[in-house]
């Protein structure tokens, strides 16, 4: 195995490299900088510009050096934990990003936990009961829960959480605890609130899950080896927990790589409809206004975060299922 | 008696890894002052490929000779194990790649406390394989479906091992297939 993870990880270093390195160029394609955004808007509004303070500032940050330098420049500050300086928020990365980062692995956390605990029961239910009522029934939920937008699901969730039980309107808390320091009174509306985003940002993904669970339960009930535990009168129970529906979990598994970056930019829509303090809407903000420090360190961390989650993953499958697939070879 | 070794161009790949792996780790760590949790991180993975250089080179100096008796393999942590006393087998396939090609086998053997794993890049590495499962089915250990699987990828007939199941298992969905079809040869 520490072989496998020693190769797994250098595989890993270059990936994590190149992403970032062509995140970074992509930032930059768009004409000019902050800075010179910064200025026709300081001009549109009838300001005076200042061209030496401009001149310091590119000077200060490295503007005016070329691409390479500049990537290098904020690759080296990021190892050091210095993500830059947002010029929109006129502070450091990190300290921009600061509690939310909590709040959206909060969101990420619970949303997860409640995708797994209803696509899993209704996935085996749907398998085991091909083409039955229920498995039409759960089917159907499922495809209008995928159909459904999400953003338009959190409107009508918002409305119906507000009529019924009151809840402020948008956020992860009500308005007098923002910017508070943690208390159980805070905790609590975070829990009041926080059912609203996990359902609407759920719905999609267990939907989805259902159905892979489905078909890959399906395929490996049609395996010779679960018609023949069958038809030596193993008990139906036993024979789905013994081997086909630890296969068909390799899905779940395989889902971890993807639950990483979703802790970044997972939902940035339904995040600005619902109004979240999560990180979503600040991506979002960061590359609309060309904030190329604050947005380039969400691209690294997304780059880096799918590239660690993959890794996991694969680390979880090879050391739950490490069977050579057919068609595959081992060299010597 | 049969001695295998791991053939240094098999092993030069792992070398090569380990070192930059290792280097792209340390120096960093010597040359910039990085933020704590990023040098704790760099500092594990340095140490992870430290240590899978030390398996190479651990490796590239082991001899393992099988024989009648048991297994042996002769070098820095090296040990030994009788097959009558083989107490657990397991064959893993493992693939860096997406398609999952190109991959590696790890056989790991168990018996009197004791633990051998060999890797693939073995010469006879088969041979090996064929003979532990063969060890494994007399000495009644069960395998699992992965050992099975991927002794079946080897040419090595995965039904004769699964029998070992029968007096391990009899509870177990395969020991009850192949104890059923057991019972219809005798009747035949």
């Amino acid at each position: 195995m520490l072989a496998y993870i020693a190769r797994r990880i250098i595989v890993m270093i270059p990936t994590v490299l190149a992403i970032s390195a062509i995140s970074f160029v992509i930032i930059q394609l768009p004409p000019g900088d902050y800075l010179t955004t910064y200025i026709n808007e300081l001009q549109s509004r009838g300001e005076n510009v200042d061209a030496s303070q401009i001149e310091f500032l590119r000077q200060t940050y490295g503007l005016d050096k070329n691409l390479v330098e500049q990537y290098f420049f904020w690759l080296g500050n990021a190892l050091r934990g210095d993500f830059g300086y947002s010029f929109e928020y006129s502070m450091p990365v990190t300290d921009v990003v600061g509690d939310r980062m909590f709040l959206t692995i909060l969101v990420t956390f619970a949303t997860t936990i409640f995708i797994w605990l209803v696509s899993f029961p209704i996935g085996i239910y749907s398998a085991t009961h091909q083409y039955s009522i229920g498995d039409y029934t759960l089917t159907f939920i499922g495809f209008l829960g995928l159909a459904t937008p999400n953003f338009l699901l959190a409107l009508v969730l918002l409305y119906f959480a507000n009529v019924q039980f009151g809840t402020s309107i948008g956020g992860l808390m009500d308005p007098q605890y923002i910017d508070q320091p943690m208390s159980w009174g805070k905790f609590l509306s975070v829990l009041e609130h926080l059912w609203v985003p996990v359902i609407v940002i759920g719905t999609s993904g267990t939907a989805a899950m259902i159905r892979r669970l489905r078909a890959n339960l399906l395929d490996e009930l049609q395996k010779q080896y679960y018609v023949t535990a069958r038809a030596k009168g193993l008990p139906a129970r036993r024979a789905l927990f013994k081997y086909p529906l630890r296969m068909a979990l390799n899905p779940f598994i395989a889902d971890i790589g993807s639950l990483l970056p979703q802790l970044i930019s997972g939902a940035t829509i339904v995040s600005v409809v619902l109004n979240l303090p999560t990180t979503g809407p600040l991506l979002l903000s960061a590359l609309q206004s060309q904030d190329m420090y604050l947005a380039g360190s969400f691209v690294f961390w997304l780059a880096g975060l799918t590239v660690v989650g993959v890794l996991l993953s694969d680390l979880a499958l090879a050391a739950l299922d490490p069977r050579i697939r057919l068609g595959g070879g081992a060299v010597k | 008696m049969t001695q295998h070794l791991y053939p240094p161009g098999a092993l030069v790949g792992d070398y090569v890894r380990g070192g930059i792996g290792f280097a792209l780790m340390v120096l960093p760590l010597a040359l910039l002052e990085l933020n704590t949790v990023v040098a704790v991180v760099f500092a594990c993975l340095a140490v992870m490929f430290a240590l899978h250089l030390l398996r190479t080179v651990q490796r590239q100096v082991t001899v393992v000779e099988a024989g009648g008796d048991g297994i042996v393999a002769r070098g820095p942590l090296g040990t030994a194990i009788r097959w009558d006393r083989l107490a657990g087998m397991r064959l893993k396939y493992f693939s860096t790649r997406r398609d999952r090609q190109q991959g590696w086998m790890t056989l790991t053997l168990r018996g009197d406390g004791r633990k051998l794993s060999l890797e693939s890049s073995l010469t006879g590495f088969d041979a090996i394989a064929e003979r532990s499962a063969a060890v494994a089915r007399t000495n009644g250990v069960e395998l699992d479906e992965t050992t099975l699987n991927n002794l079946s990828a080897l040419g090595i007939d995965p039904g004769e091992a699964a029998n070992a199941d029968d007096s391990a298992a009899d509870d177990d969905w395969i020991a009850v297939a192949k104890a059923a079809r057991d019972r219809a040869k005798d009747g035949a």
